[in-house]
């Protein structure tokens, strides 16, 4: 795809950008140029410094060496919100809407008049929300939201903003096939307007369909920049890990579909409100089971529902059985001790305390397993930390380093290391790989693999086709609130999956 | 008070949940895409004799002499509810009544055996070549066994008779309509429970041991399988809306009373026909067509157990299917046969071939 402003003047250009944070390099000696009405993707590994760049620009942090040029005139932004003042809006990966506003509210932060009427808010929002093709209710709670209409009202934020540059961290991670064809229409359009577009994502495909130029990172420094046409997916993996080969999900060889073992969980004409409608499936040892559908299809809730993190309807709610006992939670704690784990979609709000340190997030897990909830001996942390360091590869410096410090994909290592703490029988995985690069997606493949083979039932919740086609073991499919077919990888076709989580 | 309570919720015991029809119950369409041997009405009760297979429908016994031929052996004059071959020459069926007659391969080797009360749903003969006989219900007949389900009776029964003598012995009573008999190579009797959805081993004393439980539908003729394990037919499939009904006691006892057999809310062994009947199929049609997931009152369905009794998989035919009803199956050299009531017809299943499914 061509862009249609090739050979405009750049609108930013980064000079001999560098940031150190204490002695380490995040980004090193980075020479950039952002055109309006360009679609410019950054690419790289987790750690490779796009979040770190993207921050640069929009103002969160400042460089330590370098220049920033805006129009030709060297910037300093102190401040989001003096990149917000020059028109520069960054589209966070881990949204930062208000919980408890509303969506109108939400998209009229900052914006306020003295006199606010709520209503009149709501019927502006739903017009432009509307003028965007994008189905959210402006009088809904964001907390009520899922993952992708909250992206949604961010990205309809810096719409209404009328960005001059708008950075996109990870936009499509959490978008169906449809609200994403939306999004790409959406960018289309910001493009014709003039807006530069920088576009962030592990979804390599996506990157070669829509940008006009591509630039990929590797330890803080621009490995190749070029325009898209020079590009093709094997170039780029290359370029990103210094690697022909990550060994991501389309590279996995065909394998053999693992037995069946005992029945462990079977749930039985499940429901909750209008989300869980009636839904039924059976869980076996030894097995990945795969649970494929469109975001909104009841996926996660029931996940909850099993963990003890949400209750079902209190009328004819259904029954959960494991290994053949009804069972029925009041809080997670009962299910963990139940043997039942379950990380979740949303890492960083429920899947750690991000300014603890690994070690102490481990610790945390081992006293919620233990009755007595006494504090662990550092000694005890610090073999746990190792423990788990070696089984599932993190990369940290030290027990020590806080988990904020880490990269998504080693953040998410650390989340699955706690619930495995807690020595469950079913482990349940909430979009385990969102967010993360594709050397990580492959390490954390691995590591959900070898707990099937040690005989833990798995759960793989996820909107990635390839995902759960290449881990599941049986793929079953939910649509609206409910599982409605069972497939096996071995001999559906991934159109066959889709159409039955469609129609 | 627990009891009332979880009536007044819909949990637990009073939860009209039914198993879910996925891993080894995943739906497919191996019935519906088998062969038809045989086209005849209500088909039942599969056996062989001195190599022949034979079959009952009704009041007549018939043998199949070849793909959509089948010859009259006899005319029993009243109605069949089992049968069974000895794995020789001869072979046993049950009358309605309870007669119980020795047959052969010609109508001149009949001949009566003796009588128990009630009518017999399934036979097999054991190790020691003695009759196991199922009695489904001391109260209803076969043919009202819709009514025996939403009386939730436990009345029936499994003997053991001499072929020689005649002596009947009672195994085990208190049975919730047994409708499948199998004797192990070990000596070890299996039954299967229709009304409780699940097989169980008979000890001595009559006392019982579940095998596998909650299945997803009432289970009827079992047979023995190649590499250990078993073939069971089911006839009908759960439903939420009959459990539902099996626990409002009034509204039931007024069904019973009030309405027509054939419109009760119960399993049935034949796909609905008659557009009175909306709530059973036709509500899950949409654009003309019946979505074959749709939760209907009958379906086709045999499952393989493995020598531990583990559901391994099952054939189905599903809601927009014909083959409802399967209530008998029978091995023959490399192929499966299973009646089907709902379509009239004995379906042939290449063996080979649905092993590729485990």
């Amino acid at each position: 795809m061509t862009g249609p402003a090739n050979g405009a003047k750049p609108m930013l250009r980064l000079q001999g950008i560098s940031k150190y944070y204490h002695s380490a390099a995040a980004v090193r000696n980075v020479d950039l140029e952002f055109r309006a009405g360009e679609c410019h993707a950054l690419l790289g590994e987790n750690g490779a410094g796009k979040s770190t760049l993207s921050k640069l620009i929009s103002g969160v942090t400042q460089p330590t060496e370098g220049a920033i040029l805006l129009d030709g005139k060297p910037v300093s932004f102190r401040s989001p919100i003096d990149g917000l003042r020059s028109g520069i809006v960054m589209v966070h990966q881990e949204t930062s809407l208000v919980p408890s506003m509303t969506v109108a509210q939400n998209l009229f932060l900052g914006d306020e008049t003295w006199f606010n009427r709520k209503r009149k808010l709501e019927i502006e929002a739903q017009i432009f929300l509307n003028s965007l093709n994008f189905e959210v209710s402006p009088e809904a709670l964001v907390s009520s939201l899922g993952s992708a209409r909250k992206q949604m009202v961010e990205i309809a934020r810096a719409v209404r903003q009328k960005a001059r540059l708008i950075i996109f961290d990870e936009p499509t991670a959490t978008l169906t096939p449809e609200e994403k064809s939306h999004f790409f229409a959406l960018l289309a359009r910001l493009r014709r307007d003039g807006v530069a577009i920088v576009f962030i994502s592990h979804a390599l495909e996506e990157a070669l369909q829509i940008a006009d130029r591509i630039t990929v990172l590797r330890d803080g420094q621009v490995v190749s920049s070029g325009q898209v046409t020079e590009y093709d997916r094997a170039r780029i993996v290359s370029d990103m890990v210094g690697r022909s080969r990550p060994g991501d999900v389309q590279d996995v060889p065909p394998r053999k579909v693992r037995p069946r073992q005992k029945e462990v969980l079977s749930v039985r004409n499940l429901s909750m409100g209008k989300v869980v409608r009636n839904t039924s499936f059976t869980v076996y040892a030894g097995q990945v089971t795969g649970m494929f559908g469109l975001v909104g299809s009841g996926r996660t809730e029931t996940a909850r529902i099993i963990a003890g993190l949400a209750k079902r309807d209190f009328f004819y709610g259904g029954d959960v059985m494991l290994e053949g006992r009804p069972v029925r939670y009041r809080v997670p704690r009962q299910a963990m001790f139940d043997g039942i784990a379950y990380v979740t979609e949303d890492r960083k709000h429920d899947g750690f305390f991000e300014t603890m340190s690994i070690a102490d997030n481990l610790g945390v897990a081992a006293m919620a397993r233990s009755a007595r909830f006494w504090a662990l001996p550092s000694s005890r942390l610090v073999s746990l930390f190792h423990h788990w360091k070696r089984k599932l590869d993190i990369k940290t410096i030290d027990e020590g380093a806080r988990v904020v410090e880490l990269s998504g994909g080693n953040q998410q290592k650390v989340v699955i290391a706690r619930s495995l703490q807690l020595n469950p029988r079913i482990v349940i995985l909430d979009e385990p790989t969102r967010g993360v690069d594709v050397g990580a997606i492959a390490e954390i493949h691995k590591a959900i693999n070898a707990l099937a083979d040690e005989g833990y039932a798995v759960i793989l919740i996820s909107s990635y086709l390839p995902e759960v086609m290449a881990m599941s073991d049986r793929v079953l499919v939910s649509r609206a609130g409910k599982i409605v077919e069972e497939f096996s990888p071995e001999t559906a076709t991934e159109q066959q999956i889709m159409y039955a989580a469609v129609h | 008070m627990t009891t009332w309570w979880q009536r007044w919720r819909g949990i637990g015991g009073a939860s009209p949940a039914i198993p879910p029809l996925d891993g080894p119950y995943d739906a497919n369409n191996a019935l519906e895409e088998g062969d038809a041997l045989l086209r005849v009405d209500a088909p039942d009760n599969l056996f062989k004799v001195g190599g022949q297979l034979q079959f009952t429908s009704g009041t007549k016994r018939m043998a199949i002499i070849g793909p959509g031929e089948a010859v009259l052996v006899e005319d029993h004059g009243t109605e069949i509810t089992a049968a069974a071959g000895d794995g020789g020459d001869s072979g046993v069926v049950a009358l309605s009544g309870g007669t119980l007659l020795r047959v052969g391969l010609r109508p001149d080797a009949t001949s009566r055996i003796g009588t128990l009360d009630g009518d017999i749903t399934a036979l097999a003969f054991d190790r020691e070549g003695a009759i196991l006989a199922c009695i489904g219900s001391s109260k209803h007949g076969l043919g009202a066994w819709t009514r025996d389900l939403l009386e939730k009776r436990r009345e029936g029964s499994l003997w053991r008779l001499d072929p020689r003598t005649a002596a009947a012995t009672k195994l085990s009573h208190g049975l919730a309509y047994p409708c499948g008999v199998l004797s192990l190579s070990n000596g070890s009797v299996v039954v299967a429970e229709a009304w409780r959805h699940r097989l169980v081993e008979v000890l001595p004393g009559g006392r019982t041991k579940p095998l596998a439980s909650d299945l997803p539908g009432y289970p009827a003729r079992l047979i023995s399988a190649d590499g250990g394990g078993a073939w069971l037919a089911v006839m009908a499939p759960r439903n939420q809306l009959v459990e539902f009904v099996l626990r409002e006691d009034e509204y039931r006892n007024r069904m019973l009373s009030e309405i027509d057999p054939a419109h009760w809310i119960a399993p049935s062994l034949t796909r609905a026909r008659s557009f009175l009947e909306p709530m059973q199929q036709g509500a899950q049609r949409s654009l003309g067509t019946l979505k074959p997931w749709a939760p209907s009152m009958s379906i086709g369905l045999v499952i393989r157990f493995s020598h531990d009794w583990a559901a391994q998989y099952s054939l189905f035919s599903r809601a927009d299917g014909t083959r409802h009803g399967i209530r008998s199956v029978l091995r023959d050299a490399d192929r499966l046969l299973a009646t089907s009531i709902g379509a009239g017809e004995i379906l042939s299943l290449p063996l080979s071939k649905l092993g590729e499914r485990i």
